[in-house]
């Protein structure tokens, strides 16, 4: 569409057609947000109009505010009007106005490192501009100087767009009192007053301001939002993304485009962390590296840890696993680790020898780099849980979750010996030396397979085993050891692979099981039940036979 | 030639393949395309009996310090002339077998590898390396390192993933196991060389389909390196890894009957054939019994391993 044809969006508020935006050829041609979409046609016949897409702006407002993130780390989203300002008694509720419409960025104390506040503004107009999007910038002492500044000042120069220290109220005094951030029925009202800009109200007594609106609600808005654009008082801000306690960068003076400059960029910020970590007597338990790349994307990696840590060398190998597969594009200008969670870290008694008890750092290290590649649901510990039901009784949970690998006993004393034989291991886990209970394979399924079985009814241990298309003679069975369903428990079906009868009801009432360790003529030992009582619980199905473990 | 420096893989090749850790990432299988297997069957037939000759001719060698001069402890157990016992970091705890390996035990810094008899002996593969995994954690210093265990998912649906119940009357404490489940066989691979290079842990353990010279090779140079040992379970057809100190051929065998009752099954036992061993003749073949109480292997008893060995021709041919 050719940039020099009217165009406007619209969207449809309160049932009709009203202008949410307009370009410059539009806004010459006399029209403005907020006009409804009928008199902008008598208007303007030509007027070639999109529907607008709030949603789409507004996640494309936060891509932008992270990109700025670059220039400092306080980043908002900036509203034209505030909440208390649109309870006026008038009434008139305008949604449209509330939408973030532009970014704020507090660069206190950081304009120095880009040369001074014109050349920042300088640099982020010229970046933007190669990203295709021409801005309006306004720097002051305030948020609220800098957004009246930058919606309201006419002239395209810079140096006219940036209030020097102190002389806030001075700039500010021309301009009307729109950019203050008001409801558009206070600025009617204010105007209807003869208080077009703010130095007009800047200039009235305070007392005598109530007395001419006769709302003490509009008069604590118009004084709160003058206020904060003088400094009067504070105004409280809620950044887009939590600052970082613990980040450091690294800007390049010409993009990066070789992996061996990247790696070695790595190598420094992650030492530079984890000396700011370990200033701080913290551990990071994530780490986050962006990179912004020259043509304006950014790419985010992350990496959890299994426990605190500020070894840099640990975080080195992290991160270095996953920007391997990065794609540089046309280089990168920055570099931005952070740890964006952190705990404190004790400190850890070391052996006389200087040594860590045990290689838990190394562990953790190993959990780490196995979990960041082949993802955290890969790498698992075994934990046992209290119940009855196998498949329940131990848990799998990923290892970055819950690190107590290194915690754990060790081995029962009687294999460590390599003698004393006895009957049971105590103190190991609750379940192990229950007993009574029947022996349980040291390798289970996934899920139980069903079997063809022969065996005597109503429950005799199984004669024959057909599995997975092999036949085989049972000569010993020990069983059968029974296991009711856990009544206590919420329903739980038995999820078998290759369900027989795919037509029967799928979610069926738990059956009880009756356990068997049977071994065939070879010696290979199974771990198979019977689901369900012959006589008792026939009611839907007969019972059917399962393979659920193997011995050896 | 200095006889007795060529038993170990040549370092220098070793370390040229781990410069490509891209090498890593998509392990060869040309070893499974035509005409690869029967050649590596035979290169590994013909240096076992090298390794044979130059055993037998060698005069010196019982003096010498050891067959593989890469580590200490192998250099003090491998006079074999010598009958004192010395203390392995890994042993069976059966005497008779470890008397007869090289090393009074498995070697701890190596490659070893366990391979079923037939393809549906796996489950058997896997319960020998969980119990010989259970007696390297009792003995591997410091105590109570974890141990590694990479598994497929192919795997995991073939024989089942490790369960800490049954794993307990192995002697192995689910606490100590870190269990990586993986999709591609390269993604084991890369799971237990890390798992060698950390140095932090008691042993790894894992099953592959295909295994290329290259990443074997990168796997017995790290546990050598790191003396940590490596367990390798591999399918029964494919052909063995020639870097590997040790291969074991296992097969199920009938249980013992229990003393009160013969219908019952009392003790696991196995049928290990030592198809490879570094410094030693292989093809020898035990009827083992893995001892729920003591936690350690004993031979069985003749009559049972005559009835096994009987009935095994029969279980090939089904």
């Amino acid at each position: 569409m050719p940039a020099d044809r009217p165009l406007a969006l619209v969207q449809s508020l309160q049932g009709r057609l009203t202008l949410t935006a307009v370009n410059r050829a539009a806004r010459r041609e006399g029209l403005g947000a907020g006009l409804a979409l009928a008199d902008a046609r008598a208007a303007v016949p030509a007027l070639a109009t999109l529907p607008a897409e709030p949603a789409a702006d507004l996640a494309g407002l936060r891509r932008l505010a992270l990109w700025m993130s670059r220039y400092g780390l306080r980043v908002t989203l900036e509203r034209p009007a505030a909440p208390q300002a649109r309870k006026s008694k008038i009434g008139q509720h305008r949604a449209a106005v509330g939408a973030p419409d532009g970014v704020g960025l507090e660069i206190t104390g950081v304009a120095h490192l880009f040369g001074g506040e014109p050349a920042l503004l300088a640099d982020l107009v010229r970046r933007l501009a190669g990203l295709g999007l021409t801005v309006r910038p306004g720097l002051a002492d305030t948020p609220g100087a800098a957004y009246a500044i930058a919606r309201a000042t006419a002239g395209r120069h810079l140096a006219d767009r940036i209030a020097p220290s102190g002389e806030t109220a001075l700039r500010l005094a021309p301009l009307p009192a729109a950019a203050l951030r008001l409801a558009p029925e206070t600025v009617t009202l204010l105007h209807r007053l003869g208080l077009k800009t703010i130095g007009d109200l800047a200039r009235l007594p305070r007392a005598s301001l109530e007395r001419r609106f006769n709302s003490r609600e509009v008069t604590a808005a118009v004084l709160t939002r003058l206020d904060q654009a003088l400094g009067r008082t504070g105004e409280p801000a809620q950044p887009l993304a939590p600052a970082r306690r613990y980040s450091v960068r690294q800007s390049f003076a010409e993009p990066l485009v070789s992996s061996e400059g990247i790696t070695a960029a790595l190598d420094d910020l992650t030492r530079r962390l984890a000396a700011s970590l370990a200033a701080a007597r913290a551990g990071a338990r994530r780490l986050s590296l962006t990179l912004y790349r020259s043509d304006g994307s950014l790419v985010r990696l992350a990496a959890g840890l299994s426990r605190p840590s500020h070894e840099a060398r640990h975080f080195q190998r992290l991160l270095a696993d996953k920007l391997a597969t990065v794609d540089l594009g046309f280089g990168v200008d920055l570099m931005l680790l952070a740890a964006p969670a952190s705990e404190p870290l004790e400190a850890m008694q070391t052996s006389l020898a200087g040594l860590t008890p045990a290689g838990v750092g190394e562990v953790a290290l190993l959990i780490d780099r196995l979990a960041s590649r082949l993802g955290a649901e890969s790498v698992l510990r075994l934990a046992p849980q209290a119940s009855h039901l196998p498949e329940i009784a131990e848990q799998l949970v990923p290892a970055l979750e819950a690190l107590t690998v290194s915690q754990s006993p060790g081995p029962p004393e009687r294999l460590r010996s390599g003698q004393a034989p006895e009957p049971a291991a105590p103190a190991l886990e609750p379940s192990s030396a229950m007993p009574g209970r029947g022996a349980r394979p040291p390798f289970l399924l996934p899920h139980p397979e069903p079997v063809a079985v022969v065996a005597e009814i109503p429950d005799g241990p199984p004669a024959s085993l057909e599995w997975r298309r092999r036949r085989c003679r049972i000569v010993r069975a020990e069983g059968p050891e029974r296991i009711a369903p856990e009544w206590w428990q919420p329903l739980m079906a038995l999820t078998c692979r290759g369900e027989p009868r795919a037509g029967a009801a799928p979610r069926r009432q738990p059956r009880t099981r009756d356990y068997y360790t049977i071994e065939d003529e070879a010696g290979r030992r199974y771990w198979v039940f019977r689901e369900g009582l012959y006589g008792r619980e026939e009611g839907e199905a007969p019972p059917a036979w399962y393979l659920h473990g193997l011995f050896a | 030639m200095p006889s007795g420096s060529w038993l170990e893989a040549s370092p220098s090749v070793a370390s040229v393949a781990s410069d490509h850790p891209s090498a890593f990432l998509s392990p060869r299988v040309s070893s499974s395309a035509g005409g690869g297997l029967p050649r590596q069957a035979l290169i590994d037939t013909l240096r076992t009996r090298v390794e044979a000759v130059v055993l037998r001719t060698d005069p010196g060698r019982s003096l010498a310090p050891a067959p593989i001069p890469a580590t200490g402890e192998r250099a003090s157990a491998c006079s074999f002339s010598s009958s004192a016992p010395v203390a392995a970091d890994w042993t069976f705890g059966s005497p008779e077998i470890d008397r007869f390996l090289p090393w009074r035990g498995l070697a701890a810094g190596g490659l070893h590898e366990v391979k079923p008899e037939t393809p549906a002996d796996g489950p058997a593969a896997q319960g020998l390396a969980a119990a010989l995994l259970a007696r390297r954690l009792a003995v591997a210093s410091p105590p109570a390192r974890p141990l590694l265990w990479a598994m497929t998912w192919r795997d995991i649906l073939e024989t089942g993933r490790p369960y800490g119940p049954g794993l307990l009357s192995f002697g192995l404490v689910p606490a100590q196991i870190l269990l990586v489940e993986a999709r591609r066989d390269s993604e084991v691979l890369w799971a237990l060389e890390e798992g060698l290079r950390s140095g932090a842990l008691a042993a790894v353990a894992g099953g592959v389909g295909a295994l290329g010279l290259t990443a074997a090779r990168r796997l017995a140079l790290a546990a050598a390196t790191y003396k940590t040992p490596c367990l390798l379970v591999t399918p029964a057809r494919q052909p063995g890894v020639s870097v590997a100190i040790s291969r074991w051929r296992v097969g199920a065998a009938p249980g013992s009957p229990h003393a009160l009752d013969p219908a019952l099954p009392a003790g696991l036992r196995f049928h290990l054939t030592l198809e490879r061993c570094r410094g030693r003749e292989a093809g020898r073949s035990w009827v083992v019994e893995w001892s729920d109480a003591t936690f350690r292997f004993r031979l069985a008893p003749a009559v049972a391993g005559r009835a096994a060995a009987a009935e095994l021709p029969r279980r090939r041919a089904g």
